[in-house]
């Protein structure tokens, strides 16, 4: 089944259509639940929420103005967010605390796991974590984050240092070049 | 190279990410009906908005019409005793449509020296009036009458008043004064008055009684499938629907009685509103996948879960549909303040009901369970309606109604204690002749 007939069918409410895309994109959604450090307790809830939203919003969803794994991941993201801020996990006040930014030494990355990666990522504290993953993974900018986030753009560089700073130290902490790369 | 340094740096290796572990409690199996749950929920906020758009919508229209129509409402309709009649205009045509008995005395009610003050200067003309003294009813004179007839006023004739040159020509014949000298006092009709007249006792005596009312609204069950309620696993949705009722009423004369026994239809529907959803695990060995369908809407699904190997555990989802055509027979009594009415009404119907419901496994779209029952019945009712003021087509009203029924459906419900009930809520509009 492509991806147009599986719109279509989960559009009219096909359950068979609606399990296949659960299953398609469930792997995806939940590495997104979990790079956003939610607790594994609270992961139901939050996929569930999920995927009623895209289930709804498939009404809604144009394949011309983009693809439906790119509407999903954003979905997924904003819906993270949404319950991270109801939890009260992102508090505006931890958000703006200034950082600094001191170096800017590049490091390669592409010799790292990605599990590995996801695993520091996660320890990182819960504003510092969100914007260092709407930022370097997803792709959005500061602008974007601090309307998200509802910061400001200064903020959320600020946020983004921060979380460099603490990656940047854990991964020098377990500097072993023969496994990790180049720091 | 992949950096944290740059945006989207690490896009590629952690953005399509996908998790490789996924726990048990995420299976579709186990998500999969909550998360259909959740859709039907928000489905049936969202209908229940689009319920009272229409109404809201009504509504408002209301409010518009009576901001531009409300101060030309001269609607008269069924005076209340005790209340004022004098904007009443079944009072406004009897005055102007005075019998043919008197037709001088029409005109020349228009004349009066009270209304008149230049007419009394000089004054020649023979009023039927209490006032003027120097007139005998009993005994015309003839130099009276040549005088009146040889002397018109100026100031008559200068007022334009269009009755004059008639009253002249009638005055010209004796025979015809004396008719004029003859008339009662009581026949002069003032428009000013708010007295009931005998002629305006007589019209509204033989205005029709009969009253005509159609509405539009929602009804609730209060009680739903108890039966099912007690199923294991079940969820049952609120039964609700819309109803729409046309009635006729007849005035008792013995007012404000009022009759509702006249032509009249109420008709309940109940579409999806009534829909039980209850899983029921059935055991088809060396089956695969089994699809069902929705016959309301079409929707289609499928059943996953191997329970043991070889048979099949699925959930039907049932669907009923209540629909109930009925005569009520009411009496109404009606309390008026300001034009406004509140009237309340009791009584029976006597309905016709059909119940469609049951499971539907389709595989190859075949049909497993489902029936339609019909079945005659009765229920009481109690009803409290508040009318607008009148306006230029009738008046609107809003009613609230409750009702129980004696006979439940067949097969509904076990045991003959259960009595569905329902409330109601209905906006309309009322045309009286």
């Amino acid at each position: 089944m492509n991806t147009d007939s599986l719109i279509k069918k989960c559009r009219k409410g096909n359950a068979r259509a609606q399990q296949q895309l659960y299953e398609q994109y469930l792997p995806y959604v939940l590495s997104i639940v979990r790079r956003f450090g939610v607790r594994q307790a609270e992961e139901s809830d939050l996929i569930q929420d999920v995927f009623i939203a895209v289930f709804q919003g498939l009404e809604r969803f144009d394949p011309k103005k983009g693809d439906l794994h790119h509407w999903i991941r954003g979905l997924a993201i904003h819906k993270t967010i949404a319950f991270q801020r109801k939890q009260q996990r992102l508090r505006a006040e931890e958000l703006i605390i200034s950082e600094r930014t001191d170096r800017t030494t590049t490091i390669d990355l592409s010799h790292f796991d990605a599990e590995y990666l996801l695993e520091l990522i996660a320890q990182l504290p819960a504003g510092a974590r969100t914007v260092f993953n709407l930022y370097v993974v997803d792709g959005y900018s500061h602008e974007e984050i601090g309307k998200m986030l509802d910061i400001s753009p200064v903020g959320s560089r600020s946020q983004l240092s921060r979380a460099k700073k603490l990656l940047r130290e854990a991964l020098e902490a377990q500097k072993t070049t023969d496994h990790y790369g180049n720091i | 190279m992949e950096t944290f340094d740059q945006k989207g740096g690490l896009n590629d290796k952690l953005g399509r990410y996908k998790a490789t572990e996924i726990p048990a409690g995420l299976s579709w199996e186990q998500m999969g009906p909550n998360i259909r749950a959740g859709l039907e929920q928000k489905k049936r906020r969202r209908l229940l908005f689009w319920w009272w758009l229409p109404v809201g919508l009504l509504a408002m229209l209301t409010i518009g019409y009576f901001s531009l129509f409300g101060g030309t409402t001269e609607l008269g309709y069924f005076p209340v005793p005790g209340q004022s009649v004098g904007g009443n205009s079944a009072i406004a045509e009897t005055a102007a449509e005075v019998p043919e008995e008197m037709p001088v005395a029409k005109d020349m009610g228009t004349l009066s020296p009270m209304n008149n003050p230049k007419v009394k200067a000089d004054t020649n003309i023979p009023v039927a009036s209490p006032g003027r003294t120097e007139i005998k009813a009993t005994e015309p004179s003839k130099s009276q009458a040549a005088s009146t007839t040889s002397g018109p006023s100026n100031e008559i004739k200068d007022s334009g008043v269009a009755s004059t040159e008639k009253i002249r020509n009638n005055l010209s014949e004796p025979e015809l004064l004396s008719q004029i000298e003859v008339l009662p006092p009581q026949a002069v009709i003032s428009l000013d008055s708010t007295t009931p007249y005998p002629e305006v006792r007589k019209i509204q005596a033989a205005r029709h009684p009969w009253i005509v009312e159609a509405g539009m609204g929602v009804t609730f069950n209060l009680n739903p499938d108890i039966y099912s309620a007690k199923l294991p696993n079940t969820t049952i949705d609120p039964l609700s629907g819309l109803a729409a009722s046309l009635r006729i009423g007849y005035a008792l004369p013995q007012r404000p009685y009022i009759l509702w026994a006249g032509i009249e239809m109420e008709e309940l529907v109940q579409r999806e509103r009534l829909q039980e959803a209850f899983p029921i695990q059935l055991y088809q060995p060396n089956t695969v996948d089994t699809i069902f369908r929705n016959t309301i809407t079409g929707e289609e699904f499928t059943s996953t879960t191997d329970s043991i190997p070889g048979i099949r555990r699925v959930n039907i989802q049932q669907h009923s549909t209540f629909r109930s055509w009925s005569i009520p027979v009411l009496l109404g009594r009606t309390w008026s303040a300001a034009g406004w009415q509140l009237e309340g009404k009791a009584g029976v119907d006597f309905n016709l009901s059909s119940w469609h419901s049951g499971g539907y496994l389709v595989e190859g779209y075949e049909l497993v369970d489902a029936n339609t029952q019909y079945q005659t019945g009765w229920a009481v009712r109690l009803e409290g309606q508040l009318l607008l003021p009148p306006v230029r087509f009738g008046r609107l009203f809003v009613r609230c109604g409750y009702r129980r029924s004696m006979t439940q459906p067949g097969g509904l419900v076990q045991g003959s204690l259960f009595r569905p009930e329902a409330i109601g809520l209905t906006m309309g509009w009322r045309v009286e002749w």
